[in-house]
């Protein structure tokens, strides 16, 4: 080992020095050590060490940024004709929304469809629906042909990114399964956007027929 | 004739209202029911077009899948 020591530098006692001068030979020692590692004390429960500058040794207690997450918003029932969620939060980067279990009191296979903002003409989507394509300049239809209202195993998920911003368009996009009127199973794969520069406040579901009697949607906002 | 019902659920009070839809509401609701229909419509007349092309072929709708999978 060199004296002093590579790399921090430390004086250790050397071969020459008499015994009586090792206490203070020592203090030195232990008092260079403590300097190169002062910045190591102190810090709080949850705190991580980081550089405070390119100096070797410099280091702070810093506190983490707060990570992504998902924050449930509301558990919504689905109920009437068009149900809406109002009241939504801006405080999020995303919407993610999971409908699942939604029937209505229908007689006849129907459409789906959700109104952000409670507009009929802000959407825009492309859909691929059990292998054929649409694409819809104002409408945002969770289903193309014809599903089965009585059907309680259908489930859809989306996502509307920079809901909040009041500035840009938001794009959207959406995934789901669902079974059709003649009880064949259908799969649907969108994307698009909503054309507004407003924040997205609100988003109705809607039955083109029917009410709705059960299904649920969790709406989450995300960060 | 009985007006279909709007549900709202305001998250940030908590307040649920369920009511009737109001004139303007049911206009709207109306409209959707008529671009729905004729997107159906529409549908099916795209998919009459479709089988027109495949009999002038002599095609099967798999078989038709398969050419331009």
């Amino acid at each position: 080992m060199s004296n002093p020591t590579t790399p921090f530098g430390w004086q250790m006692p050397t071969n020459t020095d008499l015994v009586t001068d090792l206490p203070a030979d020592f203090e030195v020692f232990g008092q260079a050590v403590a300097t190169s590692l002062a910045d190591l004390n102190g810090g709080t429960t949850g705190q991580t060490l980081t550089k405070a500058t390119n100096t070797d040794m410099d280091f702070t207690w810093a506190t983490p940024a707060a990570g992504g997450g998902m924050t449930l918003l509301t558990t919504h029932s689905l109920s009437g004709s068009t149900s809406t969620i109002s009241g939504i939060s801006g405080s999020y980067k995303s919407l993610f929304g999971i409908i699942s279990g939604g029937t209505t009191t229908a007689t006849v296979g129907t459409n789906w469809k959700i109104n952000p903002n409670g507009s009929t003409t802000i959407t825009s989507v492309a859909t691929t629906e059990a292998g054929a394509s649409y694409d819809y300049t104002s409408t945002w239809y969770l289903n193309i042909s014809n599903i089965k209202p009585t059907e309680g195993n259908n489930a859809w998920s989306f996502t509307i990114d920079n809901y909040a911003s009041t500035t840009s368009h938001k794009p959207l996009k959406m995934s789901g399964q669902f079974k059709y009127y003649d009880n064949t199973l259908g799969s649907t794969n969108a994307g698009g956007g909503i054309r507004t520069t407003s924040a997205i406040t609100s988003l109705d579901f809607v039955t083109l027929s029917g009410s709705f009697n059960g299904g649920t949607v969790l709406l989450y906002g995300v960060n | 004739m009985t007006k279909p019902t709007i549900q709202i659920h305001n998250i940030e009070t908590g307040e649920i209202i369920e009511r009737e839809m109001n004139t303007q509401e049911f206009a709207e609701y109306k409209k959707s029911v008529e671009l729905a229909d004729d997107m159906h419509a529409e549908a099916a007349e795209k998919a009459a077009q479709r089988q027109l092309i495949l009999d002038k072929l002599g095609l099967t709708a798999d078989e038709a899948k398969l050419l331009l999978s």
